[in-house]
């Protein structure tokens, strides 16, 4: 177990200290993002000001992946426009398809989880639920 | 290290010889309640069948089709004297205990339920002795009752047997449970059910493999369980019900095999067991089966089971002395031990013990109602078979602690 691959160091912080882990009851957005067949559960909090969010926190139960990557998400929604994290989201999800490179070359500890039997999903759980989101918001 | 209990007598290695999966593999399997893995004289059954004597059966006016025939009807017999059952009319072959399950719930209990009837089941079923009951009581406006458990992961006997009277249609009550361990008293459930003029049907998945079952001394009226957990091929299980209840019931399916005479106006069907086995069947699966029987019979099931259950109890004292969060300490358990790492998520502990190589099974195992019981969402189980060691449980006690120092 020299190297657990799958755990970069990276998501064994975020799993331990997740960025804005609370119940924000202000939040202007709800969103749920779970998965029936582990029991991951994660609740998105957002809220928007002049375009942007201004405000995102999460919180829920998942294992290190589903938490990190759902950590990772908040973090990075802070002053972006809808489409902008849409588009984020997209190329995100796209990468564990691909397995291209993308701009946020941070992300890419999460491409790994290819390579683990019924991981993906914990990598994108969140990603797709607000992605699939936005893309409705974005539609209507 | 800890008192821990011998393995007794039992040869492992010698077991674990006759599955080609296993042998010379360092693979630490440890999921065979999920499924077992395959000896090779089933593998072999049902290769023989496929290279010498493929045919379809029950048709054929050719020797082929008649050494089909004979080794599918003979394997009814062989499934027959596994359980003691009385005839081999008993015996239906399914898909697996789910559609065993389903055949009970749509042929037999079905017209038999109202307002005012009531079916019971225990907070520990798998969600094939689960949905089925739930799904028939909703649609007919009958009661479904739980026999609740307790924090041991026992069922609350007092209260359970409470629940069951003169207008229960059908008790359904898993005999060893799949995420606790549990072995429960279903005597006592028998018992209770012929007082009360009940029909029960046992659950016994988890047990064939691990103790011998006579369907006779339990009085049950319904049995069912899959082959592939008792080192069979998948698809393929049994029901057993008895003659008088079989009679009683219509088709479950409709198709070839279980036709007595058709005209384009109406049919009549064949009696029991061929009545509920519409379109030809898994042949094969059922070659395997048989095959699988007599490979328990070779080895003793009840043998078997206790070389599991002993590792299991070593297990227990090992994850005890690391300090896990057991999920279940029941009175009598079988080879089934289900915890949690501290407040790690068992899939994270799973995805590193498989790259020891160590396989082991993380989730709700289809016992959702359990985990709520828990306030969980899920457990790390470790479930064994008679090829599993002494060393390969102590395997999982030392990566257990590194894994907590990586994730915790
Ligand atoms: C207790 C129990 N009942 C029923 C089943 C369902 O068996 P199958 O999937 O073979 O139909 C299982 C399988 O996991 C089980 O463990």
């Amino acid at each position: 177990m020299e190297n657990p691959k799958l755990y970069h160091p990276l998501i064994l912080k975020h799993n331990k200290h997740p960025f804005h882990f609370f119940k924000d009851e202000h939040a202007q957005f709800v969103i749920q993002a779970s998965n029936p067949i582990c029991g991951d559960r994660f609740t998105l909090f957002l809220s928007l000001q002049d375009q942007v969010i201004s405000q995102a926190s999460f919180h829920g139960y998942g294992c290190a992946v589903s938490k990190a990557a759902t950590s990772m998400l908040v973090e990075r929604m802070y002053q972006k426009s809808i489409p902008k994290i849409l588009q984020m989201t997209q190329e995100y999800l796209k990468m564990f398809e691909s397995g291209n490179q993308i701009h946020d070359r941070e992300l890419e500890i999460f491409k790994v989880a290819r390579e683990f039997p019924g991981r993906t999903q914990c990598a994108r759980l969140s990603w797709q639920k607000l992605s699939e989101e936005f893309q409705a918001w974005t539609q209507d | 290290m800890p008192d821990l209990p011998l393995t007794g007598e039992f040869n492992a290695l010698a077991f674990r010889r006759h599955f080609p999966l296993l042998h010379g593999n360092d693979l630490i399997y440890l999921d065979s309640a999920a499924t077992k893995q395959k000896p090779a004289e089933v593998i072999e059954a049902v290769e023989k069948f496929y290279s010498t004597y493929n045919a379809n059966v029950h048709r054929g006016i050719y020797k082929l089709a008649d050494e089909a025939t004979d080794a599918y009807e003979n394997s009814r017999d062989t499934v027959r004297a596994f359980i003691n059952a009385r005839s081999s009319r008993e015996i239906i072959f399914t898909r697996g205990s789910t559609e065993s399950i389903n055949l009970v719930a749509q042929s037999y209990v079905a017209a038999r339920l109202q307002n005012g009837t009531n079916i019971v089941i225990s907070e520990m079923e798998h969600h094939s002795n689960l949905i089925p009951w739930q799904q028939l009581a909703k649609k007919s406006g009958a009661e479904l009752r739980v026999i609740p458990i307790n924090d041991n992961g026992d069922l609350i006997l007092e209260e359970g047997l409470g629940l069951i009277d003169k207008r229960t249609t059908i008790i359904a009550l898993v005999h060893t449970s799949n995420s606790l361990g549990t072995i429960n008293p279903i005597n006592v459930f028998i018992e209770k059910a012929r007082k009360s003029k009940s029909t029960i049907l046992i659950d016994a998945a988890q047990a064939m493999a691990h103790q011998s079952i006579d369907v006779q001394a339990l009085d049950c009226d319904f049995l069912v369980f899959s082959a592939h957990k008792m080192f069979g091929p998948t698809g393929v299980g049994v029901l057993y019900g008895k003659q008088e209840l079989l009679e009683e019931m219509p088709p479950y399916q409709y198709g070839g095999e279980m036709i007595e005479s058709v005209s384009l106006e109406s049919s009549t069907f064949r009696l029991p067991p061929h009545r509920f086995e519409a379109g030809t069947p898994n042949i094969a699966g059922v070659i395997g089966l048989a095959s699988s029987i007599h490979f328990l019979d070779t080895w003793k099931p009840d043998k078997l089971g206790s070389h599991s259950k002993i590792l299991a109890e070593i297990a227990v004292e090992l994850l005890q002395s690391i300090g896990v969060r057991l999920i279940g300490t029941p009175v009598r358990r079988a080879g089934i031990v289900s915890f949690l790492l501290d407040d790690i998520h068992p899939h994270d502990v799973a995805t590193l013990l498989d790259q020891e190589g160590i396989a082991v099974r993380a989730g709700h195992h289809c016992t959702e109602p359990v985990m709520r019981y828990y306030e969980i969402p899920g457990t790390l189980r470790l479930s064994f078979s008679a090829y599993n060691t002494r060393e390969e449980v102590e395997q999982v006690a030392k990566a257990l602690p590194r894994i907590r120092k990586i994730l915790g």
